[in-house]
């Protein structure tokens, strides 16, 4: 396990390097991120979606001995509720509590979900805004955009029993206290289609931010493994 | 008690035989090449001269079977369909809305206007069935000849007392309604959260 999260660091992080040394520090972190979502009809068009994902540091290039260690990073406990505009287009308002060390935290959501077609793949768009409040500081103000993409590995549709790719990449801008900052988020999982009910996806979810804050650009990577349903 | 016991296996057998014809299954995976039907592999080369990258698919829904070969031709996504013993069956052409001729493009649009209360095109396909001769000569010569029969495929969303539900309907040549069924979209949770 230590040598596979020091290959995935030395690969990873090869592209930032540069930009880490010359501050003389690496801020790497990696991990497990295990999550299960569950949706379900009320009605007609509305929807309710229950999400619970969790981050659990095991490596973190800042320690001395780059030593494999465990922390639990945080836990998200997620509700939306959601309208189907159209067979393309959704649109959720949710709430999520987090379970972190020093302050829980409460967000509320609000998305956009497009769906498109195209001959070999499907793919989504993800307009999101949230907004993240603590007991002391300001409000967190994020704008997100997400672009997915889902392709089926064994023909054009996706049947019972096959497997496919999915990859996304999400830019955040976040603005707090008159300070802004970006996040970017790609993920690349392979995805096991069970049937239109239940999906299970193991794969990489790798986040840099802190790009506008001086000395502060940190990536953290994520073996990411999800449990999918929907009823 | 023997004849009871005879009647209840008559009824579970019944209720077998109809729950396994109820879930008549459309399985469609890639293929290799080298696993389609000669004729179909030789007709599509002979026809398609200098094309690119084809895709082969199986389809089957549990009773007809065809072998679906997918590729880009001048620009257009190609859909030829052929049958397990090679014979060609038709060719589906993905074309845009304004693509259509005036006259098709108003009779669908009053169609789906009279019909719906909200509607959007979201896939149209022009499909030509006829023999391999024809078919062949369509894609040769870039001119549909008159023998061939000419039908669009469009899969749309209709907004109907209320509810969105999405369509695959058939038009003719002229863009007159032949027939629609429902067709389910599956799931986008992995896409939406």
């Amino acid at each position: 396990m230590r040598k596979f999260f020091l290959i995935l660091f030395t690969l990873l992080n090869y592209w930032n390097s540069e930009n880490a040394m010359a501050q003389g520090r690496h801020l790497f972190t990696s991990g497990l991120f295990p999550e299960a979502q569950l949706t379900y009809d009320i009605s007609d068009v509305y929807y309710v979606t229950h999400k619970v994902e969790s981050q659990h540091g095991m490596f973190d290039a800042q320690r001395l001995n780059r030593e494999l260690k465990y922390s639990h990073t945080l836990t998200d406990l997620q509700s939306f509720i959601g309208r189907r505009l159209n067979p393309f287009v959704k649109v959720d308002m949710g709430y999520q509590y987090r379970l972190e060390e020093g302050e829980n935290t409460h967000r509320s959501i609000q998305q956009v979900a497009i769906l498109q077609r195209s001959n070999f793949f499907r793919i989504g768009h993800r307009i999101r805004t949230d907004q993240t409040f603590f007991d002391e500081e300001s409000a967190l103000l994020r704008l997100r955009y997400r672009y997915s993409v889902q392709i089926p590995l064994q023909g054009i549709n996706l049947d019972p029993g096959e497997k496919y790719l999915s990859l996304s990449n999400e830019a955040i801008y976040m603005y707090q206290d008159a300070e802004d900052d970006i996040e970017n988020r790609l993920v690349a999982s392979l995805g096991f289609f069970i049937d239109d009910n239940t999906k299970y996806e193991v794969g990489l979810d790798y986040r840099t931010d802190d790009y506008l804050v001086p000395q502060r650009f940190r990536s953290r990577l994520w073996l990411k493994f999800g449990v999918y349903w929907s009823l | 008690m023997i004849r009871k016991l005879n009647i209840i296996v008559v009824f579970l057998l019944l209720i077998i035989t109809s729950v396994s014809y109820g879930q008549k299954r459309e399985i469609e995976r890639a293929v290799n090449s080298s696993s389609v039907p000669e004729k179909a592999r030789t007709w599509l080369e002979d026809t398609y001269e200098g094309h690119k990258r084809v895709r082969w698919y199986f389809q089957t829904d549990g009773e007809k079977e065809v072998y679906e070969a997918k590729l880009k031709w001048q620009g257009k996504w190609h859909s030829v369909e052929f049958l397990p013993d090679g014979q060609i069956q038709n060719i589906e052409i993905l074309i845009k809305v304004r693509d259509l001729e005036k006259e098709v493009s108003q009779n669908l649009t009053s169609y789906l206007t009279e019909n719906y209360q909200r509607f959007k095109i979201d896939r149209l396909q022009i499909q030509y069935t006829g023999s391999s001769g024809d078919l062949e000569e369509l894609i040769t010569e870039n001119e549909a000849p008159r023998l061939l029969t000419k039908k669009y495929e469009i899969e749309y969303f209709g907004r109907e007392d209320g509810q969105n539900k999405m369509w695959e309907g058939h038009f003719d040549k002229h863009g007159n309604f032949i027939e629609k069924r429902v067709i389910e979209l599956s799931s986008t949770d992995v896409l939406d959260f």
